[in-house]
């Protein structure tokens, strides 16, 4: 039986106090919720719909409580799916040809002057190896993520600049407390190696991004 | 309504079977099934449940489409290749699992 519009309003105004923060789970209780308040009703339960709604919630999932739980397991499995993808792209990365790369750089890197400039310049490198995953994210998901993953597509960034921020933190921190001067004498191959990290990690991002997008589920 | 405990550890092979046999089902329409299936005998939380699907659908066992039923947004389930290829060897591991607990309980006589 059919709920009328001012009963699935109401509906709708109980389950916003709830405060469901993603949205394909607050489209599945509430799609579970009518379902169940329609059975009750084809079965011959015409109470209060409000009494209803309660109920369903209380016996089916547990009250508020069972909701945040159900919540909260949501986005840990969400988080654990996006390590795994996360992962998997960073893996890609980790081959022979990559080691070659950073071989063949490290050698280059030996005939590098040994100069600030060089070295600032490798370090300019490293900050647009860190920014561009993010940049490139922010284009290629524009309008696409919500579609995608139903709301959660604040886990993409945050998990985008984790995963490409903190190795920047760590770039950034010698510099915020170790006087320039000293870094400045390390040999450019030091540098060289930061750099090569980035290079993984921009790449690792940039195929997870690409890898994310292909998520798209069938839609109808 | 509860779930019995001893299901805990099954859970994700109902689900499994149970979009292999339906091709695709909605949360809701599985708490039903599983109902109609055991007479009522079982019972899944709705707790239990979601998480369930959602960690199948993370691990890529499960994908899911949604579709606009009534106004409101239905999300339904399905096998994914992968979980296809997962339904027989979870299937497996249940049966060998109730095999050593009947022999376990001495419910069933071991074969010699």
């Amino acid at each position: 039986m059919k709920l009328s519009a001012d009963e699935l309003k109401l509906i709708n105004d109980h389950m916003a106090a709830y405060k469901i923060k993603y949205r394909d789970v607050h489209n599945e209780v509430l799609d579970h919720v009518v379902s169940a308040i329609q059975e009750k009703r084809e079965a011959g339960d015409h109470s209060n719909i409000e009494l209803l709604f309660m109920q369903i919630i209380e016996e089916h999932f547990g009250g508020t409580e069972g909701i945040e739980k159900l919540v909260a397991e949501h986005g840990k499995a969400y988080t654990r799916s996006i390590n795994k993808l996360w992962m998997q792209s960073l893996k890609h990365y980790l081959t022979l040809p990559m080691l070659g790369f950073a071989i063949v750089a490290l050698l280059l890197s030996i005939k590098l002057p040994d100069t600030n400039m060089v070295k600032t310049l490798i370090l300019v490198m490293c900050t647009v190896l860190v920014c561009s995953p993010i940049v490139y994210a922010h284009f290629l998901l524009k309008g696409r993520v919500v579609k995608v993953v139903n709301g959660n597509q604040r886990f993409l960034r945050i998990h985008l600049v984790i995963k490409t921020g903190t190795p920047a933190i760590f770039l950034y921190l010698p510099f915020r407390y170790i006087p320039h001067q000293y870094i400045y004498q390390l040999p450019p191959i030091v540098f060289m190696s930061i750099m090569i990290v980035f290079v993984l990690l921009n790449l690792a991002a940039i195929n997870f991004c690409r890898q994310f997008t292909a998520l798209t589920p069938v839609t109808r | 309504m509860s779930t019995n405990p001893l299901l805990k550890g099954t859970l994700q092979t109902i689900i499994l079977k149970l979009l292999e046999d339906n091709a695709e089902m909605y949360g809701y329409e599985i708490t039903q099934k599983v109902k109609e299936v055991t007479g009522g005998g079982v019972m899944l939380t709705e707790g239990a449940l979601y998480p369930a699907l959602h960690k199948l659908e993370a691990d890529g066992l499960l994908e899911t489409f949604t579709q606009v039923v009534d106004n409101r947004v239905r999300k339904y389930y399905r096998l994914t290749e992968e979980g296809g290829k997962e339904v027989t060897s979870k299937l497996s591991e249940a049966e060998l699992f109730i095999e050593q607990l009947q022999a376990l309980l001495n419910l069933k006589p071991t074969v010699k």
